[in-house]
């Protein structure tokens, strides 16, 4: 006897309809499983048996062939269980017939135990979000993915075992529905802007790139507050739009990171460490996962200890630093992710970090400070528009200190900000300020009378390159949208001019 | 006889091939010997009994400079635009062949004239701002009195002191502890070419396309001293090639200056040792000349350094608006410098309770108007006065 029962696949972050078909045919007891599946897929054999066998019901020995279609595209996960479990039900007489016409109407994803009862999976949100919703009347799935399975918005159900989903269909029991959770938004947990002390420029400098969404990179000695500053970046940025919620919780869904509950609602910040390698950091793998600039999707994508990198893995983050998208080929598939991220990298002043020190003697030579300097220096850091100094403080200076603003504060002005370049780029590809093209520049970013001169001394007296004033302008266009300013006034240039510090030559070099 | 002394040249480059060999050491040889080409057609174990080598020394002498090809070396000197002088050659420095050991070959680029005296302005490679700047006004006081500032391309003083040079349109030196045709370090290859373009010289006597060892610099020290009339000591410490240049100019009869520095500066050490033990200290450039023996003296523009009290940033300040000012202030008296955050707070805080707050924009503002006007530098983060 033949049936087919309809499932899901994941491939990369999107999903696809997949129907598991099972052939139960006279012969010596045999069992297999066709259609590309993976090494969990073809394991699935041994949780089938003996969770049909488990909850009761009589396993055929016939000769068994499980088919998943569309056979030429690649399985994997351990949520086929429950369908080929169904399948192998329906074919043998374990669901009644009258209850076939049902079975057509759902979908079915779920891990099964031994005992037959049903087991969480990865990547329920974004299966069910890609799922061509022709005659579906409801999904089943593990009682453990309930909640995420509710964020999708389809009739859910969930059930706890095997014997409970063969109930429902044979008309003998129900299933509960999904339900939302409706728990309120938590507070950032990753702490205020106001609790920075001093650093006006770097909080400022933040400010603008959250306005316009440039990168940025700080600079510092160990202690200054670049980590601190960088966690609380993230509560600048405005809050997450409903798709891009349902974008992220898609992406952590996928990389099995939703702890069983609602769309992820607060902006990701991930800090991966400086011995990442590529793979991990833009995403990879022969079964290709999301990497940490997917997981930053959305979000900020904080690197600190930017120098101790790998050239590799720096040299990787190129691609979705233009495109917002990484594409991961390998010999089998080729997957895409996304990965609309803000960079925040940090860096010590020189190896041992205490050049410039109020009161710490830096160690290092001048060849190594040089060496240690040029390498930020190239294409990448072309990509980052703003450069921030910062420097320890005394502690004597602590107390007399006034406290900053507070995130929100700042996060209303940027979000004005980022209003007005949605409406200045309406017509156009470019998204903000920082991605603006030179004939976007020339457009948007004329520079008044008194300006150029700003311009022309930045160049003669500081050291700036020609590329590095279309950098100026760009952030002079984000300071002018902060305001509200139709136009970029001298001041806003001057003031852009400060955060630029890696590209005088004097301070990349290290040394004069 | 002309035959004999080309021949002799090249006798005098294979030797100087040989870098392990001190220049002391290969002419006390050419003197026993009477001349260059006499060494080489000596075997390891005379070279070692005569003249004192060690046998190993010997055959890797006699090995090396065998395998050393002479006129493929003047080859290469001839390319890279430069001349190879001996003390045979009548272009080879009087005030050098006086010194103890003067290099058997000294690669020369760019024109020279000793005619002008010279100046050795040196230092670490770790100035402070207050070094950097010291050594820029030096130099630049010296090029327009006429003298010709002598350093060794390093990072640091030296840099500070060859582009103060040739800013103030005056001529300088370089010796360099690579061959001509390297330039170490790689950063100061555009200002090497600048040095020759704007009427200066390169030195080594390092053949062609040898590297940066740690034992060539010491030995080139001795050179911007054996060239100079006088040697300044900006900054530097116990260990740093600046002293070493100060004890060369000393066993060369140099006159040895330096320039006085805070006590708990640890660059400030080098020099302020020198003072203690009867180095005079340096003000300005008329200290220095004035240390010249009278011949020395002849013709220099000493009247170009009686500059009116006040220093040449008081007219441009009269221009600066009140914010730079204030900024200004706040800068110029603090030792090591302040950071831009620094300078809001100090600001801030010294504000009058009523007065406008000193804003990130404010202060960037006023910044970047001293900076322009080349009052203030940002060097390592922080903002320190440049004059």
């Amino acid at each position: 006897m033949l049936s087919k029962i309809r499932t899901l696949a994941l491939r990369g972050i999107d999903g696809f309809d997949v129907s598991a078909e099972v052939d139960i045919a006279a012969g010596l007891p045999s069992y297999s499983v066709v259609g590309l599946p993976d090494a969990a897929v073809k394991e699935s054999k041994d949780r089938v048996i003996a969770a049909v066998r488990n909850s009761g019901f009589d396993f055929p020995s016939k000769r068994i062939t499980v088919n998943l279609s569309p056979a030429e595209r690649k399985k994997s996960g351990t949520h086929f269980d429950l369908p080929i479990a169904l399948g192998v039900l329906a074919a043998s007489g374990g669901i009644e017939k009258a209850a076939l016409k049902k079975l057509e109407q759902l979908v079915f994803i779920g891990e099964l135990a031994l005992d037959g009862s049903l087991r969480p999976v990865a990547g329920v949100l974004p299966m069910l979000v890609s799922l061509e919703k022709t005659a579906v009347e409801a999904v089943i799935v593990p009682q453990g993915n309930a909640r995420e399975a509710a964020a999708s918005g389809l009739t859910c159900l969930h059930a706890a075992s095997l014997k409970e989903v063969a109930d429902y269909i044979n008309g003998a029991g129900s299933l509960k529905p999904c339900e939302a959770d409706a728990a309120p938004r938590a507070e950032s947990s990753l702490g205020d802007f106001s609790e920075v002390k001093n650093q006006v420029f770097a909080k400022r400098a933040l400010e603008i790139a959250a306005a316009g969404f440039h990168n940025v990179i700080m600079v510092g000695p160990p202690g200054a507050g670049k980590s601190m500053l960088a966690r609380r970046f993230g509560g600048l940025l405005p809050d997450l739009s409903f798709e891009e919620k349902l974008e992220t919780t898609k992406i952590y869904s996928a990389s099995g990171l939703v702890k069983g509950s609602r769309l992820i609602s607060e902006r990701p910040f991930r800090e991966p460490h400086h011995t990442i390698s590529d793979a991990a950091l833009i995403g990879g793998g022969s079964n290709p996962r999301p990497g940490e600039v997917s997981l930053a999707h959305n979000g900020v994508l904080f690197l600190d200890e930017f120098t101790e990198f790998s050239r590799a893995a720096i040299e990787s983050l190129r691609e979705p630093l233009e495109a917002w998208k990484v594409t991961v080929s390998r010999v089998k598939e080729t997957v895409v992710y996304p990965a609309r991220f803000l960079l925040v990298a940090a860096m010590n002043p020189c190896p041992c970090g205490y050049l410039g020190h109020p009161t710490k003697e830096c160690a290092c030579t001048p060849l190594q400070v040089h060496k240690y300097r040029a390498k930020v220096s190239g294409p990448l850091l072309d990509r980052i528009d703003l450069h921030i100094q910062l420097s320890a403080i005394k502690y004597a200076d602590w107390e007399a200190i006034p406290k900053g603003e507070d995130s929100r504060a700042i996060a209303i002005r940027a979000r004005k900000a980022i209003d007005i370049q949605r409406e200045r780029f309406s017509v156009s590809k470019t998204r903000a300020n920082a991605f603006m093209g030179v004939s976007e520049i020339r457009k948007y970013c004329r520079v008044p009378e008194g300006a150029s001169s700003v311009l022309e001394m930045a160049m003669n007296k500081l050291g700036f390159s020609a590329r590095s004033l279309d950098k100026i302008l760009k952030i002079s266009r984000t300071i002018a949208d902060l305001e509200g300013a139709a136009d970029i006034s001298r001041e806003h240039v001057i003031e852009a001019v400060q955060y630029r510090v890696l590209d005088r030559a004097s301070e990349l070099a290290g040394l004069r | 006889m002309s035959v004999s002394v080309d021949e002799e040249k090249l006798a005098r480059v294979r030797i100087n091939s040989f870098s392990c060999l001190r220049s002391d050491w290969a002419l006390r040889l050419i003197e026993l010997y009477g001349g260059a080409r006499e060494i080489l057609s000596k075997t390891p174990a005379e070279l070692s009994a005569d003249g004192g080598l060690g046998i190993e020394t010997a055959e890797r002498f006699v090995r090396e400079t065998r395998a050393f090809d002479p006129a493929k070396e003047l080859d290469l000197v001839l390319k890279a635009g430069a001349r190879a002088l001996t003390a045979l050659d009548p272009d080879y420095p009087e005030l050098l062949k006086d010194i103890y050991d003067p290099p058997l070959v000294l690669y020369v680029k760019g024109r020279f004239s000793t005619a002008a005296p010279a100046v050795g302005v040196v230092g670490t490679r770790k100035a402070t701002s207050y070094g950097l700047r010291t050594a820029a006004r030096l130099a630049c006081e010296l090029c327009g009195a006429g003298v010709t500032v002598a350093s060794g391309l390093a990072r640091g003083i030296d840099t500070a002191a060859h582009q103060a040079s040739l800013k103030a349109g005056g001529i300088t030196w370089a010796v360099i502890g690579t061959g001509l045709n390297v330039c170490y370090p790689r950063e100061n290859t555009r200002l090497a070419a600048e040095i020759v373009e704007k009427g200066g010289a390169i030195f080594s006597e390092f053949p062609m396309g040898a590297g940066a060892l740690p034992v060539s610099f010491p030995r080139r020290n001795r050179v911007i001293s054996g060239l100079s009339r006088a040697v300044v000591i900006v900054e530097g410490d116990f260990k740093s090639g600046a002293l070493i240049t100060a004890r060369a100019a000393l066993e060369q009869g140099r006159e040895v200056l330096a320039v006085p520095g805070q006590v708990d500066c640890p660059v400030a050490r080098g020099p302020n040792y020198l003072i203690k033990n009867g180095a005079a200290p340096v003000e300005d450039a008329l200290d220095i000349i004035s240390s010249f023996p009278p011949e020395a003296m002849f013709g220099l523009k000493t009247s170009a350094l009686s500059k009116p009290e006040g220093g040449g940033s008081a007219g441009i300040l009269k221009t600066l608006s009140e914010d730079a000012n204030a900024v200004w202030v706040a800068v110029k008296d603090s030792s090591e410098g302040l950071c831009a955050d620094e300078v809001v707070l100090k600001l801030s805080m010294a504000g009058k309770p009523g007065a406008s707050a000193w804003s990130v924009q404010r202060a960037g503002a006023a910044l970047f108007e001293l900076e322009t006007a080349e009052l203030i530098a940002l060097r390592s983060g922080k903002y320190s006065r440049a004059v």
